[in-house]
């Protein structure tokens, strides 16, 4: 089961010399145009985004950057090279010697097979395995990574997931597809356990699990901890000193009103009560991070009013 | 094709969870001292597990039968594969 090779910095459209600043820009900008919340054509857009995010979640990862170039280096255009953990070079394997491979997770086989989170974990497959009533024997556990976006985390999907299982000894090819209900409210790092549908059990003994860790995708302007959401908002100076009212976008495409108060300054967090993960009892809560930005370049007139304040003013920043 | 919906709130009861893990009562109750696993809801003999630790079960099951380990190993591992997944979401969350 071979796979094949990615271009995540093509995706991205940076050089492959792009500094991690770079990365994240070109992440963003990409986002914001194939996010499905905006793009035209949505069943396209999903899978444009999730491929986006697929390359920034390698890119932005120092670890994972250096191990995809040195990958890169390597690859003859046929076979993957020989990866470094004694990790199967025709797709991950279990100590048992069966080989899988995952469609419908939202990440390639790629990226599966290279960087998916759990590493040597999710390729050994982990639990089960132990004997069971008269020589039978369970069969693995399988852990796979899953990309949900936001949205889904927000609504809940339904996903058809795929598992390509090869048996060594036969050669054998079998495909064992289930629908999977993402409920609404799920966060990064939860497991779903799919009974019956990991590695075969032997002797009579029962299937292994499939577990499907989620990773939230990267969003252009949010991240998640928990059931929180957070999102960045930058204040002209006099927006921070005097206080005003803004709109700010909430996930799903809508916008709310907010006060920011006077004397706001830069790390300081707005509390929006309830505009995060939905969760069972009461939401999540969405938070504004302010950060004070400055004009890049001021004209004369301003220049001026700026040199009256700083003569007028009586704060001391530095001061206790 | 068949449809599943996981949910993963879902608690099990220790008989449960001795089936689904391979573990025994008396195992389960030395983890839950040494802190490798908690009972979401413990009345007198009624434990209750949630799925995380229902992994984390077969995961120490499947180290100690299939690899051999003793507990001193086994809790090596575990520590150090709880402290790369605090990493790795602290490592998500700032980039």
């Amino acid at each position: 089961m071979a796979v094949e090779f990615r271009d995540y910095y093509e995706v991205l459209g940076i050089a492959r010399d792009a500094s991690q600043a770079d990365v994240k820009k070109a992440f963003r900008k990409l986002a914001r145009i194939h996010h499905p919340d905006v793009s035209k054509d949505k069943s396209t857009a999903e899978e444009k985004f999730k491929e986006i995010n697929e390359a920034y979640e390698v890119l932005s990862d120092t670890e994972k950057r250096k191990k995809y170039d040195a990958l890169g280096a390597n690859w003859n255009g046929q076979s993957p090279p020989p990866p470094g953990g004694g990790r199967s070079s025709s797709g991950s394997s279990m100590p048992g010697g069966e080989e899988f491979q995952f469609e419908g997770t939202g990440f390639s086989d790629f990226f599966e097979q290279y960087f998916s989170g759990g590493g040597a974990r999710r390729a050994a497959g982990y639990g089960g395995g132990y004997p069971g009533q008269g020589g039978s024997r369970r069969g693995q556990d399988i852990e796979g990574d899953l990309m949900v976006t936001l949205e889904e985390a927000f609504h809940g999907s339904m996903r058809t997931i795929s598992l390509r299982k090869a048996d060594p000894r036969t050669g054998r090819v079998v495909t064992d597809e289930v629908q999977v209900r993402i409920p609404a409210g799920i966060g990064e790092g939860q497991r779903l356990r799919v009974p019956g549908h990991g590695g075969q059990g032997a002797g009579g003994g029962a299937n292994g699990d499939l577990y499907l860790r989620v990773r939230m995708a990267a969003h252009p302007d949010f991240r998640v901890k928990g059931h929180d959401l957070f999102r960045d908002l930058e204040l002209a100076p006099w927006e921070a000193v005097l206080g005003t009212t803004l709109a700010v976008n909430i996930p799903g495409g809508k916008s709310v009103q907010v006060k920011i108060p006077a004397g706001t300054g830069t790390g300081d967090q707005l509390r929006l009560k309830g505009y995060g993960l939905p969760k069972k009892g009461a939401p999540g809560d969405l938070y504004v991070e302010v950060s004070i930005a400055t004009p890049p370049s001021v004209d004369a007139e301003e220049r001026a009013l700026w040199e009256k304040l700083r003569d007028v003013s009586k704060f001391k920043p530095r001061e206790d | 094709m068949k449809m599943i919906s996981p949910d993963p709130h879902e608690t099990h009861p220790i008989e449960v969870v001795i089936r689904m893990t391979g573990s025994s009562r008396r195992k389960i109750f030395f983890y839950c001292r040494k802190g490798v696993v908690s009972p979401v809801r413990r009345n007198d003999d009624d434990w209750h597990f949630d799925e995380e630790s229902v992994m984390r079960l077969r995961h120490i099951e499947a180290l100690r039968q299939q690899h051999r380990m003793n507990w001193a190993a086994i809790q090596t591992i575990v520590g150090l594969l709880d402290e790369v997944e605090n990493l790795r979401a602290e490592l998500r969350w700032r980039r």
